[in-house]
């Protein structure tokens, strides 16, 4: 029997860091948000955050918008993606990627629980 | 006959010794004129002088050299040709990997206000402020975090790099001359140029700002 922890689906699987999540959990919760506040709101440097909504923007998963706050022209964050949206493609890249390394097996594993229930 | 006396018989039989002779001169003067002033932006105008002078002295001597003795301008001549060609090709290549990395806008408002032919906004969040030969960039991030005047103060700043490379890059003609300046000679009298133009407050709370920022 292989041990369960062996199983490396490697590093790439993740979409997401740390610090990347709890930015798009605190958009995905507040809907939108300033630079400041998503730095107050996540507990992380400005430059951090900054570096990360760059990132986050760049691949497409947060928009940005200039608007009026406070009578200063400020950017503010939304984000461009659904979480079930994530969470669905999220679990298709790990199905597809288990089923390129392992063909059959998943399929006839999945099969099997269909047919169970 | 050594190299040294060999090279001075050339310049004086040459057709350019005049010429040899008045651009020295102006070495001399804008040195002295940088070793005595007090004021750091005419200490920096009069070090771009200087080098300036020998700039145009050096063809000057390369061309008036027949000696054969005088080999080490040739192999300067190569020295200056590589880097001449690394420097030209550095502002171009630069700007295309910005490009790449984050993209950018020009601002026509921003370039008006300050003077300048032009003013990039780089997109991204952090702020930045630099200045390749005469363009200067700021970021979006930058706009962002500073007021009105504060981010006035970092342009001019940038504004003063950028006039002094006008004429040349100051950066590559202190390859070819040799001439050496401390850089933070350079940053204080941009510093001085910016706070002239809005004052010594606005300077400081950018200059807060950013390191706030960046901690
Ligand atoms: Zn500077």
């Amino acid at each position: 029997m292989v041990k369960r922890e062996r199983i490396e689906l490697g590093e790439e699987i993740r979409i997401f860091s740390p610090l990347e999540e709890k930015i798009m959990e605190f958009l995905w919760e507040k809907k939108e948000a300033t630079l400041s506040e998503i730095a107050k709101g996540v507990n992380a440097s400005m430059s951090s955050v900054a570096a990360t909504l760059d990132r986050l923007e760049k691949n497409g998963f947060v928009r940005k918008e200039k608007k009026s706050v406070d009578g200063r022209r400020k950017f503010v964050f939304y984000p461009a993606v659904s979480k079930k949206d994530v969470e669905v493609n999220f679990v298709q890249s790990i199905l597809d990627r288990l089923i390129d390394k392992f063909g059959d097996v998943v399929v006839d594993y999945f099969y099997k629980r269909v047919e169970r229930k | 006959m050594n190299s040294i006396a060999c090279a001075f018989y050339c310049l004086a039989n040459s057709n350019f010794g005049k010429a040899f002779f008045v651009f020295s001169v102006g070495v001399a003067v804008a040195t002295l004129g940088y070793l005595l002033s007090r004021d750091s932006i005419l200490k920096v105008r009069f070090y771009i002088f200087a080098n300036a002078f020998v700039a145009v002295n050096l063809p000057v001597i390369y061309f008036s050299m027949s000696c054969d003795m005088f080999w080490f301008m040739k192999y300067y001549a190569l020295y200056a040709l590589t880097f001449g060609i690394l420097l030209l090709s550095f502002p171009k290549a630069y700007k295309l990997y910005l490009r790449k990395r984050y993209g950018f806008r020009i601002d026509d408002e921003l370039a008006k206000k300050h003077g300048l032919k032009r003013v990039y906004v780089l997109n991204t969040l952090l702020p930045k402020a630099f200045t390749i030969g005469r363009d200067v960039f700021v970021s979006e991030g930058l706009l962002e975090l500073l007021e009105e005047d504060e981010l006035s103060a970092v342009i001019y700043h940038e504004k003063f790099h950028a006039m002094q490379n006008k004429l040349f890059s100051l950066k590559a003609v202190k390859f070819l001359t040799f001439l050496h300046i401390p850089e933070n000679e350079i940053e204080k009298a941009a510093d001085e140029y910016a706070e002239r133009l809005v004052g010594k407050d606005a300077l400081r709370r950018a200059r807060r700002k950013l390191e706030n920022f960046y901690s």
